[in-house]
């Protein structure tokens, strides 16, 4: 490969300056003239009939425009990217707290949500499904009339039992996992405006402009083509703005007054109605031999996805294919449950799936590395992935396998050679120290039996810049300065030359989404075909000009240079001055399509993977014996993410994973009870500030190149959050000798525990 | 309408306010809890709430020392206090709990007098001035009052200043420079964390190395701010070791379920609140725990 020049630098973000300057519109900074404000009317029950919505009161107030119910919705009235089972307005049925009723458009805010409260609706109210598990039985309520069990998933390879048997060492557990909230920045929220010939735009924040168009124009029953979707710049998104938020409320609000509209949840609107990650039970029974050998897994999972399905089936699948971590385990017995309930929704959030399991298998390495005396990165070095091993679904890993590179690299860093010294200072003497490791992979792409594919476009402007186009949309993670240094390498000019169009189904070829860790493998790939083709067009082009002929014609530097005749040198402005003075123009497209696992899970879509990135977290951390409050003082996080594009942007990735998974490990959890969720805003749901990280972060990027891959890219912006949380809860275990069965560790549990231990 | 805002500039004018607004008037001293309590209620339409700011009177904003007597204004803010050269010297606890106050951003808004008047059971402040026996002077068109800190709650949130008062300072007499003192907070995440638990001790040791004096005030585990007197009598007149802290913390945690019974949050509640009383009292009398 050629020495790149932008690929793995740290090129300055392209909206770092506008973000920091605060001067960046994000979508709910957007206003229009003569703009409605809508608020929506949420159930009063998380489980019941709806027998009368009367609208009369609210639409007499003064200053409302329009109430809008389930009869306005004018094509199909559901949502959902696996199946629509989620209303747009509920006609008939409430199945959760979230669920919407009527939408008011206003001419203030204030007088929407005062409309709200004229809104009369009669319920007839059911009993709750709370608990997954309760909700499997024939006897429980139905929160679907197709029965509460979404999904189940089932692998099973070779002998478990005859493993178990066998077995120098045999743990088994329960875990649970907690409802962890995005918390973007940005709540749900947007706004659109249609034109005279009823063509309609929507800037919202999303993850899938091109699937919002089509969930928008399915519910309008509209033709897709004249709604138009902007999902750049998003304020943050993790998964939770993957499926549809406000984007067709928005719409029939403009179609049915024909004045622009905008709607902003607040946080409470937010936390209530909006997507949360799936709470798991999981059930695991591993067996290692003497050396530490894991022999067999079983685990039964059982996942909580709320009233709808959203991505709740493709995320019990994923968390089934990494549910043995990323080790070889030949004895497998997997079982996994998505289960309808009417504990809000739960749906795609960064890790999907992965992080649950990976708290459980990652406990039960380090209990078997405990009894057996081993140490705790030797036993994960022992049953590490190679290439070409197969995985716990029987698929081969055929693309690259960095998690040996990781695990050395972590065994190299400052923090794990100096580990003792590190424990032995604890900051007083009722605290006490522990440092922990996990390790992960995480499945990129959509994976066998999803269609996942990519395009961008590549123009050639008058000025000799050029502009790329890619709809991924940029959510914060950075991947617009990826496409641009990803650009500027294949074309062979300045970054400073590239301007990106991103996430907008109005300028960019539809590239799928942004979520998946797919974002820079997917754009990049497509980038790389649309240059191929852009050389293609230039070539002919500088040939003519400068007389020679057209393989004679080489690019590099920002100049097209003659092979034969190296003083025959032209730039991008001169051919960009010849085509325009001709009234041509030179835009090319490239179009990518995934590879995909050769094994094929009959009855399973979106398992297996080919490709996965790979990453070892270390935590140091400190417990307080008296009041059970655990501080991590420094972690180290190790990812292979192949090809790091922008080093500084995986550090940026890597750090507010790691807080992210410190979160989810130590204080996150979205409480509901009988439907009803407790913590509404952030003064009781729990997120870390900037005094609760870690007072060092040290990221070591240990790349395993893909060939697959631009320049050698995966893809790293999940990964990053997961095995953090179990290095976290392993290093208490080192700290005060309790294992950690339950997330978050809040102060109550590792108080209880230590105090049942000194009992025991 | 169903708002009204008003921001008087004297406490003459405040007070002419309130006395006329008495049945439908809230105080905003800083706005950090009024504003959070508004959005979860009803607006009523007879009887727009008039919203009284008072932050903008410059007669409400003073720390003195004269006397051997602290009074602070009551638009003085967390942060002010925080940074209050006075209060540094003569209760370096109360410093610390207002700087344990929310955000910067908070700190710098929310005031003391509106941190007292709310009375919230975890407010931050309220421990150190308990334990200092502050008093409070409430002003009105009628006149004025001192009342006791301890006497001016009900319960939780709840006090007796009536519609048309104003607390105008909080005041206390300066801890005799012998004692010591420390402040010790628990809450859920190092910054905008709501008190779990909280604990204020001022102590002062004699020549002869006897207690001679102890304040013990718990904070976010009673319904209102109180001193524990059983906690303050195990430690007066001992020489404080191992057996005598324990044992005075262990009253704390008593005296926390007696008043407050026995909660879902108990089990944890208690020994920690014992755990944390008895950091209190070691750290304030100057052996470092942390």
């Amino acid at each position: 490969m050629t020495k790149t020049e932008w690929v793995g630098a740290d090129v300055i973000r392209i909206d770092a300056k506008d973000k920091v300057r605060g001067v960046l519109k994000y979508m709910s900074d957007l206003s229009f003239p003569n703009m409605i404000y809508g608020a929506v009317l949420r159930s009063k029950h998380p489980h019941a009939l709806i027998k009368k919505i009367n609208t009369k009161r609210a639409k007499e107030l003064d200053g409302v425009v329009t109430v809008l119910t389930h009869e306005d919705v004018p094509g199909l009235n559901g949502f959902g990217i696996a199946i629509p089972d989620q209303p747009v307005l509920c006609s008939d049925k409430v199945r959760y707290m979230g669920d919407a009723i009527a939408l008011v458009g206003a001419e203030s805010k204030e007088i929407a949500e005062r409309a709200l409260e004229l809104i009369e609706v009669e319920y007839q109210p059911l009993p709750v499904v709370c608990d997954p598990e309760q909700a499997m039985l024939s006897s429980s309520p139905k929160v679907h009339e197709t029965g509460n069990l979404h999904n189940h998933v089932k692998i099973e390879r070779g002998n478990v039992e005859a493993a178990f048997k066998e077995a120098q060492v045999v743990v088994e557990n329960t875990y649970f996992t907690p409802r962890q909230m995005h918390a973007f920045l940005e709540p749900e929220s947007g706004v659109a405006a249609i034109d005279e010939d009823k063509n309609i735009t929507i800037w919202c924040g999303g993850q899938h402009p091109y699937r919002d168009q089509l969930q928008v124009a399915r519910a309008l029953g509209m033709n897709p083509r004249k709604i138009r979707i902007v999902n750049t710049p998003t304020g943050g998104a993790f998964g939770g703005k993957d499926e549809i938020t406000v984007q067709i409320h928005l719409a029939l609000l403009v179609l049915h007054t024909g004045r622009p509209a905008k709607i902003v949840l607040s946080r409470e609107e937010s936390v209530i109605a909006g997507m949360k990650r799936h709470p798991m039970r999981i059930h695991m029974k591993t067996a290692a031999a003497a050396d530490g050998t894991i022999l067999a897994n079983e685990a039964r999972v059982v996942s909580d996805t709320g009233a709808y399905a959203s991505l709740g089936g493709p995320v019990i699948g994923f968390a089934i294919e990494h549910s043995c971590g990323a080790y070889r385990v030949e004895n497998v017995k997997l079982e996994g449950f998505c289960v309808y309930t009417n504990n809000g929704v739960a749906g795609a959030f960064r890790g999907f799936g992965a992080n649950q399991v990976t708290f459980a298998v990652e406990t039960q390495l380090d209990m078997i590395a405990e009894k057996l005396g081993m140490d705790k990165l030797e036993i994960r070095k022992r049953n590490a992935l190679r290439s070409g091993d197969i995985a716990a679904l029987g698929h081969q890993m055929e693309a690259s396998v960095g998690l040996l590179r990781t695990l050395e690299a972590a065994e190299n860093s400052r923090l794990w050679q100096l580990k003792e010294e590190f424990k032995a200072k604890p900051s007083a003497p009722h605290k006490k120290r522990g440092i922990g490791i996990a390790c992960s992979f995480q499945g990129c792409g959509l994976g066998k039996g999803l269609p996942d594919y990519g395009a961008a476009s590549v123009e050639l402007l008058p000025n000799g810049q050029f502009a790329i186009g890619v709809s991924c949309p940029e959510i914060g993670q950075g991947n617009t300065t990826a496409f641009a240094q990803m650009a500027a390498d294949y074309i062979r000019c300045s970054v400073d030359d590239i301007v990106v169009l991103s996430g907008d189904t109005g300028h960019t070829l539809d590239s799928g989404t942004s979520t998946a860790s797919r974002s820079i493998y997917t754009g990049g790939n497509a980038l790389k075909h649309a240059v191929q083709n852009l050389h293609n067009a230039i070539s002919p082009i500088a040939a003519e000009i400068l007389c020679v002929p057209e393989d004679d014609i080489s690019f590099g530097h920002g100049k097209i240079v003659s092979k034969s005749c190296p003083d025959k040198i032209l730039s991008f402005k001169d051919i960009a001055e010849y085509i325009t003075a001709r009234g041509l123009s030179i835009k090319s497209e490239g179009h990518f399509i995934w590879p995909v696992s050769e094994t094929e899970l009959e009855g399973y879509v979106g398992i297996p993977h080919l490709l996965y990135s790979y990453i070892t977290q270390i935590a140091l951390v400190e417990v307080n014996t008296l009041t059970g409050e655990t501080e991590v003082i420094e972690a180290v996080s190790v990812p292979d993410p192949g090809k790091a594009i922008n080093p500084q942007g995986v550090e940026g990735q890597s750090e507010g994973g790691v807080v992210m998974g410190m979160g989810y490990a130590l204080t996150e959890d979205t409480i509901i009870k009988e439907g009803m969720t407790l913590t509404r805003n952030f003064s009781t749901y729990i997120l870390p500030t900037s005094l609760d990280m870690p007072c060092k972060i040290e990221t070591i990027i240990a790349e395993e190149l893909e060939p697959s891959g631009p320049f050698g890219a995966k893809g790293i912006g999940e990964a990053v959050c997961v095995p953090i949380s179990p290095a976290i809860t392993n290093a208490i275990h080192d700290a005060v000798k309790v294992w950690i069965k339950q997330i978050p560790a809040t102060p109550e549990r590792v108080y209880t525990a230590l105090k049942s231990r000194e009992v025991s | 309408m169903t708002l009204r805002f008003i921001r008087p500039e004297t406490v003459r004018e405040a007070m002419e306010v309130l006395h006329e607004h008495k049945d439908n008037s809230k105080i905003v001293a800083g706005a950090t809890d009024v504003m959070v309590q508004r959005r979860s209620e009803k607006p009523v339409e007879e009887k727009p709430l008039l919203l009284v700011d008072i932050t903008g009177i410059s007669e409400l904003s003073y720390v003195n020392f004269q006397n051997g007597i602290v009074r602070i204004g009551a638009m003085i803010t967390h942060r002010d206090i925080a940074r209050s050269a006075v209060i540094h010297d003569v209760a370096p606890f109360f410093a610390d709990a207002c700087l344990s106050v929310g955000s910067p951003q908070i700190r710098t808004r929310g005031t003391i007098g509106g941190n007292i008047v709310n009375a919230s059971p975890a407010a931050d402040s309220l421990p150190p001035l308990t334990a200092l026996s502050a008093r409070l002077r409430l002003i009105s068109r009628r006149g004025s009052r001192d009342v006791a800190l301890c006497d001016f709650f009900k319960g939780p949130y709840k006090t007796i200043i009536e519609p048309d008062e104003i607390l105008k300072e909080v005041y206390f007499r300066a801890p005799e420079p012998s004692s010591r003192c420390a402040f010790l907070k628990l809450g859920r995440r190092e910054s905008l964390a709501i008190a779990r638990l909280s604990v204020a001790a001022l102590i002062d040791v004699d020549d002869s190395g006897k207690i001679s004096k102890a304040a013990i005030a718990p904070g976010a585990c009673l319904p209102m701010p109180a001193r524990i007197a059983p906690a303050e009598e195990a430690l007066v007149g001992k020489i404080p070791d191992e057996e005598v802290v324990n044992s005075a913390s262990q009253e704390v945690g008593e005296e926390m379920v007696r008043v407050s019974g026995v909660r879902w949050s108990t089990e944890y509640k208690k020994p920690v609140a014992c755990a944390l009383t008895k950091r209190a009292i070691w750290k304030a009398l100057g052996v470092d725990v942390d």
